[in-house]
């Protein structure tokens, strides 16, 4: 963040920040390398640990104490180079070149030094103090791979320390480094060859002000015609950067090759001479069974029978059986309705005001059906959704689903990498939507929006769907049968109708490996944790304003005006308060749908039809606030004004189609 | 004796050959391919081809799909 002490500092300073407050220390590195492992070990603190390249999608901050020192440890998402083009990366860069640490913790995978150091290189161009962090050197040393730490540490001009993040190994040594590194001045920027090195110079001898970051990474963006980078040189230089924006111009024009394909290039070649000089491998890579397992998933012979297991035995028995049948019984029929419940009740008899009674213990309470429906139906589904989630997370299978996937989904106009978002979206689509970040292109990002908020059900709505249509497997085939089907045309509509290139799926596929119960613990706790706060809380909010809008009669009015729509679905008009009042609390939609159906006014069509018009409708306010937030107003509500009139179509001709059928 | 080239698709299962070239515009994808290292000079392993092409680059594996593996070019060894 760009917290006004940016000015502070000048390139190739050191690091201590200016004024007496505390060190700020940034983890960055490409993904699915530990920062958020080592960031848990500096903080004590949990973030999301994936092994899924690119899940962490927002920069946390923690506080830990290294020598003794209080200091800030900032978490960033991943990123392979300064000029990455997804969201998340732009706004790793912006936060560099703010400023916004003072010391550089890059965090790289032992196993592929090569791969990491160009970014290292690049870091060190930033021209703030950098220690190099190299991680999992447990796996390393198992397959053979030796390091020569000082040699590295010595050509690189920074600490270089081996760690294994989450075993906690190397983690005094790496703290005592970062606290040296902000003793000592920055390093030396790299110096390279072949005309990108003479230019960066030539570039950089000619910047006189002060920036934030070292002359050699401006000079390079420089001559890669960056904005940002052009408009920071003419806001500083006194001659308004003239001059060196011509010597830039003049020198890229020299080039054969996109200038920034020649940078890349001859970053990579000095990583690869620094490795080489450093990192040794007695023996190639075994074929252990991780490598053989990842192999078996991603080919469609054997990986698509291992998904239908994995569905099956994930979802439909742990998720749905488990989660939301047997503990969703339980807890509803034991817990709330034998204690609980009559415990509130007997509470609130004292008080005499009935309308303060209905707030909170009444057939739509507060605490009888707000704090039952979180607590007995949502925690249960969704803590088994997360779990199931995280497993599969930590294991590393989501890249090979993104695989297996990827030829189906562009033809909705998305990359398999999508897949996660779409499989997270069933546990909550509010918190899919902010994970679309993750996805590379804006419009993949809009498509993957709006099938979101279109066709893929929550764990909300899906344990009230599975509770109403139990008894109906009929229905509830037509049920899936009408939203897979919508998502498909609807999505394949939406990919020809957005303008814009389609989207191109390339990923790293990490190894296999056998999941950390720790971790999944942690990411599991960490999900439900950000759910409860971030979604439940609207819920309670809302809850108390449709209460107002009860006692007013405002509700009345505005669902006696959605008579007319749902009466020409074929469902009679006490739906409408259901479908009102559904979007603002889930709880009392659900509820109101199984009271109808109850009391019998719902017959099994009307149930269907109800059914998959909620599920397409966007799901929640919480969801439609994160839609503006990532998407923007017009966006946002461009979506929300073509999902309501499919949704309610939808309804319509199902209505139509199963009463003829009948 | 300068090696023929071709595009990474054109490769049979299990093939080791050498990035001569990335094709095509200097765009994201191809930003993304030299970032993670795959540039010319680079050693590969061809491992799957459908759904999409799996590819094994020192100790590490990449998915890449059809239109960004035949921007990719690779000179067999002789």
């Amino acid at each position: 963040m760009a917290d006004g002490r940016a000015s502070c500092h000048s390139a190739g300073g050191t690091g201590l920040p200016a004024d007496s407050s505390r060190l700020r220390v940034a983890l960055v590195g490409t993904p699915n390398v530990g920062k958020s492992a080592l960031f848990n070990r500096l903080t004590g603190r949990y973030v999301t640990v994936s092994n899924y390249p690119g899940t962490s999608v927002e920069i946390s901050r923690g506080a830990g104490t290294l020598g003794g020192e209080q200091v800030e440890v900032i978490d960033t998402p991943g990123m392979y180079s300064l000029t990455g083009s997804s969201e998340e990366q732009r706004m790793v860069r912006r936060f560099l070149f703010n400023g916004g640490a003072d010391v550089l913790v890059q965090v790289a995978d032992a196993k592929n030094l090569s791969r990491m150091l160009s970014l290292t290189l690049q870091l060190v161009e930033l021209g703030r103090p950098t220690v190099l962090a190299v991680n999992m050197m447990d796996e390393a040393v198992r397959h053979g791979i030796e390091l020569d730490v000082t040699r590295l540490s010595t050509q690189l001009g920074i600490a270089v320390v081996p760690i294994v993040a989450v075993e906690g190994s190397g983690i005094e040594d790496l703290k005592r480094a970062i606290i040296r590194g902000a003793r000592e001045r920055a390093p030396l920027p790299p110096v390279y060859g072949n005309g990108v090195g003479t230019a960066m110079r030539g570039v950089g001898a000619q910047l006189a002000g002060q920036y934030p970051i070292g002359t050699t990474a401006l000079a390079a963006l420089l001559i890669q015609a960056d904005e940002e980078a052009i408009a920071a040189v003419r806001r500083t230089e006194a001659d308004g950067g003239e001059q060196v924006l011509m010597t830039a111009r003049r020198l890229t024009e020299t080039f054969d090759a996109p200038v920034a394909y020649k940078i890349a290039l001859e970053r990579q070649q000095a990583a690869d001479d620094l490795a080489r000089g450093s990192v040794s491998q007695s023996r190639p890579f075994g074929a252990d069974w991780g490598t053989r397992l990842g192999h078996a998933l991603a080919r469609p012979s054997t990986g698509i029978p291992a998904l239908l297991v994995v569905l099956y035995l994930g979802l439909y028995k742990f998720v749905g059986q488990l989660g939301g049948g047997t503990m969703v019984d339980w807890l509803e029929r034991v817990l709330f309705g034998r204690h609980i419940n009559p415990f509130f009740e007997r509470l609130f008899l004292g008080i005499p005001w009935e309308p303060v009674r209905s707030l909170f213990v009444g057939e739509y309470g507060l605490l009888t059906l707000g704090v039952r429906y979180a607590v007995a139906v949502i925690l249960p589904i969704v803590g088994a959704f997360f779990l199931f989630f995280s497993l599969l997370e930590d294991s590393g299978y989501f890249p090979r689903l993104a695989l297996l996937v990827d030829r189906t989904f562009k033809r909705l106009g998305l990359s398999g990498r999508a897949v996660i978002p779409i499989v997270l979206g069933l546990a909550c689509d509010t918190m899919a939507t902010m994970v679309t970040r993750t996805l590379e292109t804006k419009r993949e990002r809009v498509l993957a929006t709006f099938l979101l908020a279109l066709a893929i059900p929550c764990s909300a709505q899906l344990g009230v769907i599975m509770a109403l249509m139990a008894q109906q497997p009929l229905a509830l085939s037509v049920w899936l049968g009408v939203v897979i089907a919508t998502f498909v045309v609807i999505g394949a509509l939406g990919a020809r109708v957005l303008p814009g290139e389609g989207p191109v799926f390339h990923m790293e596929l990490p190894p296999l490996r056998r999941p950390r119960l720790s971790n999944v613990v942690t990411k599991t706790v960490a999900r439900m944790q950000w759910y409860f706060l971030e979604v439940l809380p609207l819920f309670l909010l809302a809850s108390v304003f449709i209460w107002l809008g009860h006692l007013t009669g405002v509700f009345e009015l505005l669902s006696r005006a959605l008579g007319p729509l749902v009466r020409s679905l074929g469902l009679p008009p006490e739906t409408a308060t259901v479908f009102l009042f559904g979007f603002f609390r889930r709880d009392y939609g659900a509820a109101g749908l199984f009271d109808l159906q109850r009391q019998g006014v719902l017959d099994v069509v009307q149930v269907t039809v109800a059914a998959v018009t909620l599920t397409l409708f966007i799901p929640c306010v919480a969801q439609f606030l994160m839609m503006l937030k990532e998407r923007g107003v017009r966006t946002a509500v461009a979506m929300f004004v073509l999902i309501t009139p499919i949704a309610f179509g939808a309804g319509f001709l199902l209505n139509l189609v199963l009463r003829s059928v009948r | 004796m300068p090696a023929e080239t071709l595009p990474l698709t054109d490769l049979a299962l299990g093939e080791r050959a050498c990035v001569t070239e990335l094709s095509g515009f200097y765009d994201a994808p191809a930003a993304h391919l030299v970032a993670v290292g795959v540039l010319p000079g680079t050693e590969l392993t061809l491992l799957q081809r459908y759904p999409a092409f799996v590819f094994r680059v020192g100790n590490t594996e990449f998915a890449v799909d059809e239109g960004l593996a035949r921007r990719i070019r690779v000179g067999k060894r002789r």
